[in-house]
């Protein structure tokens, strides 16, 4: 949340649910903004009459819950998701991808400075997670191209 | 628009809630956290892109909410992965987000089975839930 109007949250936790856990937990912050990371449960009650804007994007910074969010959309037959949006999502995911391995293997950047910035979101901290997870992506993309000869 | 306006006007209206307007010229996410839109625009005309597609879908990944007062949504989780960012244009919203509790991981495969979870309130035993209010110009 924006920090010019930051609410005080110690009053909004004692409406009967369990104390206080980091919102960091919950949800992604960087200095130019804020979502919801793919796989947290989320619902909403309206105070007032209200109008939002939205949508929904991929982050790689949270490729790995990304991946986990398909898992579990396939496990579940996409009960609980407000909209499928299939092609959207295979299609977005394709182009990171390619856009990583024009960046990364060819050694060379498309759009200059916007190359860096995706770049500098990696988190270094852990590398062996976002390896396995971009090799999952790969693996479930390269199914999905060939499953699409067979049928 | 009209029936959500008309019930807005009267005390014992309806209390209802019209989601996944139209959005083509909704706010849009910084590009420094937005990976896709940067892949999207950098992979025109590459192998394995739909060449057939040049302009990102701004239909399907933007959208508007409206919500009358007291209007609530049920828990659900973002599609296919996507992450979620909402920015309250006008009223208050209470965002209610749940996470595992330190021990379960969000990779289990049956955290989301109908015993683990359900979407009217995350069972007590694995969920935490954590209220959030927003409030116009906020970005959640």
């Amino acid at each position: 949340m924006d920090s010019g109007s930051c609410p005080d949250f110690s009053r909004v936790n004692h409406v009967g649910f369990h104390t206080y856990c980091p919102l960091t937990k919950l949800t992604s912050t960087s200095p130019r903004g804020r979502y919801i990371r793919p796989c947290i449960p989320h619902a909403t009650v309206a105070l007032r009459h209200t109008v939002c804007q939205g949508g929904y994007l991929y982050s790689w910074s949270t490729i790995k819950d990304t991946c986990y969010g398909i898992l579990h959309n396939f496990g579940t037959g996409l009960f609980f998701s407000s909209a499928e949006r299939v092609w959207d999502s295979r299609e977005l995911i394709r182009r990171i991808v390619t856009y990583f391995h024009i960046h990364f293997v060819e050694g060379r950047s498309q759009s200059g400075m916007d190359a860096l910035r995706v770049t500098a979101t990696i988190q270094l901290k852990n590398p062996l997670n976002q390896i396995l997870a971009i090799t999952s992506l790969i693996w479930l993309i390269l199914r999905r191209w060939l499953a699409s000869f067979v049928s | 628009m009209d029936l959500l306006y008309r019930h807005s006007q009267d005390c014992n209206g309806l209390v209802l809630s019209a989601l996944d307007l139209l959005a083509t010229e909704a706010f849009h996410p910084s590009r420094s956290i937005s990976t896709d839109v940067c892949a999207f625009h950098a992979t025109m005309g590459r192998q394995y892109c739909n060449q057939n597609c040049h302009q990102y879908p701004q239909r399907s990944m933007r959208w508007n909410d409206c919500s009358l007062k007291h209007a609530n949504s049920r828990f659900e989780i973002g599609p296919n992965g996507f992450a979620k960012y909402k920015r309250v244009i006008c009223g208050a919203e209470l965002l209610f987000l749940a996470t595992l509790v330190e021990d379960v991981s969000i990779g289990d495969i049956d955290i989301f089975f109908p015993e683990n979870f359900n979407r009217d309130l995350p069972p007590g035993t694995r969920w935490i839930v954590e209220a959030v209010p927003i409030f116009p110009g906020s970005t959640m």
